[in-house]
């Protein structure tokens, strides 16, 4: 173990504090390498796009909700190609524009915050990848104005996606969007995993660290190995479609096979992209709302290590029904991912065991994430069973399986993290009683809305179809799905009423409001320019508990053999 | 859940930040960089051998044999290159300012000449890009290849110019190390583009 060089008679100072250079304040948000100030620029995008993917779903739904009828609005009518482009934008927005620049906010407020550090390793690499998003979404969006977006399904196989049924702009634009924010996305990874392994504060080792930065460790690492994987695959796709390229066309000597395999190397590792600083974030919370430690932290970080090392090994089984593939390797890879996933599970169920639960906001947050993740968890081992796969694939129980993964348990866990951490982020505490009533409203929301779909999916509803014909009986379960989505948005609505009234009347937050136990808390909220004045001893993976709590605070020689010696 | 006046008295703020062993920062991001156009490259290799593998003939009937002397001359040039940068790397370490200086330069020509070599050889291809599989994986990696030369052939100009005005030293040398590993990285993927689109045509 690294030994903490702890001096007594060191001062406390506030000469540590550096203040942040002059700027106009409208030329500061262009300008600033902070990574606060960057993240909550990726936060507020994200929440724009969750606004603008979250409108496209809502239209999406309204069009499903009776059979055999075409929406009209002013302005817009849902022809078969519109609902094709809707659910195509839909789809790109949620995964690249809200929940990736979501969690890019989280881990760039709060890694350099939970290991000690002044800021990222590279801060204008970081100002860069921010400012890629908003290039990205404008490149995407710039497909309305030039002749149509895209429509072949936020996957875009060849040869939907190729030069004879998708002409004009809409997947050229599409691609390059995607290259850029792959490229966003990419560049960032490289600045945590460099933040992470060169600036922790003295003390904190690796098995000291927060879970949560071990998730953003992990997370990068995929990014690393997957978003360039696409990107050289979109590239190929797009020579295919400008410069009479023959990659995907059999005619001429290509493969569409290979562009699955080129797009779910990246696709699969994708959703533990998106997945796993979320459940970093449930591993902060749950812990300090409970009053106990994480149990089996060392169990966590190898079965974050194995979810990393499978989520590349299964990818495959997206293609079950392609027949090119070898079904029985990858469903045994897919099965296997559920046991570290399960693992996890324990350890936040072992960890409330006996606590002394608060039933805050984030909590109840934190708890909701369990429950819709293992909804979406188990009906993934459905999916991930190749005989059932064939009756399933490209119905909306599958529909219904990622939305339950990246809709319902993500945006629980996205809710729980900015209950937690709102309070750090700008000095003042969000309501906690308008905060239950939308766990209440969004709970029944995302139930409502997608567990029709696993019915639906059964009884045979094919998706990313503009309408389905009366006879079916489809009719009353799309309803019940379509007042879901109304209800969740209602949720996310009282979160806006929430933000704006916490942030003018929201309760002074003081510095650790929650007593919560990582370092980010052992600083002003919000803190200053370069974080941190002082810095506790670090001698376990909850500094600020012990510090707070001399009396029951780990010892080094506990510590170190509880951590090396034992095994969690 | 109030938290108690916080007894601050054995808190530090470390001198620096900055763990010492190991790679520098920038060097550990050139580093992951270099992992990340690894992956990318890996594609578009993958992509040759799946076409390749399910081609009844490769390359097709209509398709002369390529001509590998300029490759070949091409190729040491490249690894030429490499000396000559892993040279600066010395130079610049050991503050020999002649070797750093004339090694960059020289680095720099050979750069040169190898990219003009090596479109000038492409387009003397009796086929195009657009003339089946073959041709379409071709182009594509020479020009992803030539893409990433000229990348490293402006950094390292850029360099140059900086060494020319004294501004690296050995203890003020991050960016030429970190120049030096993506120009061996360009070097072995052009070894990997040499044997797989000349030798095993």
């Amino acid at each position: 173990m690294a030994t903490t060089e702890v001096r007594p008679e060191a001062p406390a100072t506030d000469a540590g504090y550096v203040t942040a250079p002059y700027r106009a304040r409208w030329f500061r948000w262009f300008t600033t390498t902070d990574h606060k100030e960057i993240a909550k620029m990726y936060a507020v995008t994200a929440f724009f796009f969750l606004l603008v993917g979250g409108t496209l779903a809502l239209l999406i739904r309204t069009q499903l909700a009776a059979p055999e009828q075409t929406l009209r609005l002013p302005g817009l009518e849902v022809t078969e190609q519109v609902y094709n482009e809707m659910f195509t934008i839909h789809a790109t927005v949620m995964v690249f524009l809200f929940l990736t620049p979501m969690l890019a906010a989280f881990g760039n407020y709060f890694v350099p915050l939970q290991i000690g550090a002044a800021d990222m390793a590279f801060p204008r690499v970081n100002a860069f990848s921010f400012w890629l998003v908003p290039a990205g979404g404008i490149v995407l969006f710039l497909s309305y104005f030039a002749g149509g977006p895209a429509a072949a399904g936020w996957t875009s196989y060849s040869p939907l996606a190729g030069p004879q049924f998708s002409p004009g702009n809409g997947v050229n634009l599409w691609i390059g969007a995607l290259a850029l924010l792959g490229m966003s996305s990419t560049l960032g990874a490289i600045n945590f995993i460099t933040t992470i392994f060169k600036l922790r504060a003295p003390g904190m080792t690796m098995l000291r660290m927060p879970i949560f930065c071990w998730n953003m460790l992990i997370q990068s690492v995929l990014i690393l190995f997957s978003f360039p994987v696409v990107t050289a695959g979109l590239l190929l796709l797009w020579i295919d479609r400008n410069f009479g390229g023959a990659f995907f066309d059999p005619a001429n000597g290509g493969n569409v096979i290979l562009y699955q395999h080129i797009f779910w190397y990246f696709g699969h590792p994708e959703v533990y992209i998106l997945i796993l600083p979320l459940m970093g974030a449930i591993s902060e919370i749950i812990p300090v709302f409970s009053r106990k430690p994480l149990f089996g932290y060392k169990a966590f970080v190898y079965a974050t290590l194995a979810i990393g090392a499978l989520g590349t090994a299964v990818w495959a089984h997206h293609m079950f029904t392609t027949g090119a593939i070898d079904v029985k390797f990858f469903a045994a890879t897919s099965f296997l991912i559920s046991v570290p996933t399960g693992v996890k599970m324990f350890n936040w169920t072992a960890t409330m065991y006996k606590g002394k639960i608060q039933w805050s906001a984030a909590m109840l947050f934190a708890i909701g994430f369990l429950s819709m993740f293992l909804i979406g968890g188990i009906t993934g081992i459905f999916n991930a069973t190749g005989a059932v796969d064939s009756a399933l694939h490209d119905t909306y129980f599958v529909v219904g399986h990622f939305h339950y993964v990246l809709v319902s348990a993500a945006l629980f866990a996205m809710f729980a993290a900015l209950f937690y951490w709102f309070p750090k982020m700008t000095g003042r505490m969000l309501n906690e009683k308008l905060g239950i009533w939308q766990v209440v409203v969004l709970f029944v929301g995302v139930n409502l809305t997608f567990f029709p779909q696993f019915a639906l999916g059964l009884q045979g509803m094919p998706r990313r179809i503009a309408t389905y014909s009366d006879g079916l009986g489809w009719g009353w379960l799309n309803m019940l799905s379509t007042f879901g989505s109304y209800l969740v948005s209602v949720a996310i609505l009282l979160f806006i009423i929430n933000f704006f009234w916490a942030r003018k009347r929201g309760a002074i937050a003081g510095d650790n409001p929650w007593d919560a136990y990582t370092l980010e808390w052992a600083t002003t909220s919000p803190p200053p320019y370069y974080n941190f004045d002082a810095l506790p001893p670090i001698r376990t993976e909850r500094p600020v508990f012990d510090a707070n709590h001399p009396e029951i605070a780990a010892s080094d020689e506990d510590y170190d053999h509880r951590v090396s010696s034992s095994t969690p | 859940m109030t938290a108690t006046a916080l007894d601050r008295e054995d808190w530090e703020l470390p001198d620096s930040f900055e763990d010492e062993g190991g790679m520098s920062m920038p060097v550990m991001g050139t580093v992951l960089f270099i992992a990340s156009e690894v992956m990318f490259f890996a594609t578009l290799f993958g992509t040759y051998y799946a076409l390749r593998a399910q081609a009844s003939q490769w390359p097709p009937a209509d398709v002369e044999e390529l001509p590998i002397f300029i490759p070949i001359v091409l190729t040491a040039i490249l690894l030429t290159s490499s000396v000559s940068m892993h040279g600066a790397v010395w130079g610049v370490r050991n503050n020999n300012r002649t070797v750093f200086v004339s090694s960059l330069a020289i680095t720099v020509v050979l750069g040169l000449v190898f990219l003009v070599g090596e479109v000038f050889d492409a387009l003397e291809a009796g086929f195009e890009i657009s003339s089946g599989a073959y041709g379409s994986i071709f182009f594509t990696l020479l020009s992803f290849h030539v893409l990433h030369v000229t990348g490293g052939v402006v950094f390292l100009a850029y360099l140059l110019f900086g060494a020319a005005a004294g501004r690296f030293s050995s203890r003020n040398y991050q960016q030429v190390e970190s120049a030096s590993y993506y120009w061996h990285f360009v070097d072995i993927v052009w070894i990997f583009v040499f044997t797989t689109l000349y030798i095993i045509q």
